[in-house]
């Protein structure tokens, strides 16, 4: 049988949990969204919360909060996404994947170069990326998102733009050349 | 992110992404009160609050509970065994990509081995070169294979079904490409990883030419560790080693799956431990894979 304080825990545990769903449930379902087809998006909400719902003790409180949800739903995406993919690192076909909805534009030929340049990237720069540009995040709360240290999320960050001029120098024919070449000379600087 | 704490060209950088975003935060804000959300607040409120309770009640993975309908449950328990008698998973079943490598030979099996679930290294030939590839059963049921096909720059006499078209174009720098077959050969290719068997665990392995007897592998928080070396069987027909190991995600790059490269660089010995190579991932400013090599990209535009 319950005591009493076991009960007073239940319900301030379900009080906690509740409070952060309502305030972080559109942003962990536009977290999965700019990622993932919708039906898979919402099975990515789901299983985010329900991972916060089983550690809550471990969820902080605050925006701290926020980007713990950012990394555990990146994680259950990926575990997601392990399953249908297939690599070919070598050829570096150009892919659209996290760029569109896949039951959106399942053919990908409606690309913009951005967007073709942008899929191209690895996976992991990619995600760096979409943190800033998507998500609005700085370095240090990218850094936790990641679990790795400030500096090394401004790094990799650092070379994850590098890497998207390359791209989109290599696809930017009918890009704003004046914009994109001056990122270029800026990142290697 | 402050604009402060951008550039301008990196604001214009963003900018160029942010258009790209399929759905902003501020259009869903009212979804928390759709029945979709409503409902999932009430199954989970509903559900386990830890793993004990929920291997009690016949669910570890607790979204089993929260969406998996019994029929796929049914059809995933279903499935044979995954691996029984090391039979071979083929690297390419269900690989429906029209632009997919062609097989020219049967699938080998370099190595396996149970972190998680069962999962088999498998080598093929191809009309694009050598594949190498993690094989598993994810725990959805699908045959999983992380890995890939291309030209391979190693050391030795490998056939075209090994080593691939030699005019294919490899990356020189950022914005260069040259025949792969022109640039110089290497003892150890980067190399691949998996954490699709074990979520605690990432399995890294890749190919090196032979005369290779050990391979190191320098991870991101500086520590080293030994990879198993395998020669390729001969069915293979191939005058290459492989290497595996598996690396606690903990210990290596606490906890990130992805984003976080765990490996720093590949090491190859000799059988005597003199190093023949190191090798370092490309594009970290020195787009040949050497830490010795040539120096970073120069400016563009």
């Amino acid at each position: 049988m319950s005591s009493l304080p076991d009960l007073a825990d239940a319900a301030a545990r379900r009080e906690r949990f509740q409070a952060l769903y309502e305030e972080n449930y559109h942003r962990v379902l536009g977290y999965a969204q700019r990622r993932v087809a919708r039906d898979d998006a919402s099975d990515v909400v789901a299983e985010t919360f329900l991972v916060a719902w089983r550690r809550l003790d471990q969820v902080p409180e605050g925006d701290a909060a926020r980007l713990w949800l950012y990394g555990a739903a990146r994680r259950v995406l990926w575990n997601q996404q392990r399953a249908v993919r297939r690599r070919d690192r070598l050829s570096r076909r150009l892919r659209a994947e996290g760029v569109t909805r896949p039951d959106e534009d399942p053919s990908g030929s409606s690309l913009t170069p951005v967007a073709v340049a942008f899929g191209s990237l690895r996976r992991g720069d990619r995600e760096l990326l979409s943190l800033v540009a998507w998500e609005g995040l700085d370095p240090g709360e990218i850094a936790e998102v990641l679990g790795c240290s400030r500096n090394a999320a401004r790094i990799r960050l650092h070379r994850a733009r590098r890497r998207f001029a390359c791209e989109l120098t290599r696809v930017g024919a009918s890009l704003k050349r004046s914009s994109i070449a001056g990122h270029v000379s800026e990142v290697y600087e | 992110m402050s604009p402060r704490s951008m550039s301008k060209r990196s604001q214009q950088l963003n900018a160029l992404l942010a258009e790209l975003a399929p759905v902003r935060d501020e259009d869903l804000v009212g979804e928390v009160r759709s029945a979709r959300a409503v409902g999932l607040l009430g199954a989970i409120l509903e559900a386990p609050t830890n793993d004990r309770e929920a291997e009690r009640s016949g669910s570890r993975r607790g979204r089993m509970l929260v969406f998996a309908a019994a029929a796929v449950a049914a059809a995933v328990l279903s499935l044979p065994a995954f691996g029984v008698g090391e039979e071979v998973v083929s690297f390419f079943a269900g690989w429906r990509d029209p632009e997919a490598p062609v097989p020219t030979a049967s699938d080998v099996l370099i190595a396996s081995g149970e972190d998680g679930v069962r999962w088999q290294l498998v080598a093929t030939k191809s009309d694009q070169g050598l594949c190498l590839g993690l094989v598993y059963r994810s725990s959805a049921g699908e045959e999983v294979v992380d890995g890939g096909c291309g030209y391979v720059d190693l050391r030795g006499d490998l056939t075209s079904g090994i080593r691939g078209d030699p005019s294919t174009r490899c990356l020189v720098s950022p914005t260069e490409t040259a025949p792969c077959g022109s640039l110089p050969r290497r003892w150890i290719d980067f190399p691949s990883r998996s954490n699709g068997p074990d979520s605690d665990r990432m399995i890294v392995f890749g190919s090196a030419a032979a005369g290779v007897a050990g391979v190191d592998l320098v991870l991101s928080n500086g520590e080293s560790v030994r990879a198993h070396v395998v020669e390729a069987p001969e069915r293979l027909g191939a005058p290459l080693n492989f290497y595996w190991v598996a690396v606690s995600l903990e210990e290596g790059y606490r906890g990130s799956f992805e984003l976080v490269d765990p490996v720093e660089m590949v090491v190859a010995r000799d059988a005597d431990g003199r190093v023949l190579e190191r090798r370092i991932a490309a594009w970290n400013g020195n787009p040949t894979g050497d830490p010795d090599g040539s120096p970073p990209p120069q400016p563009l535009g």
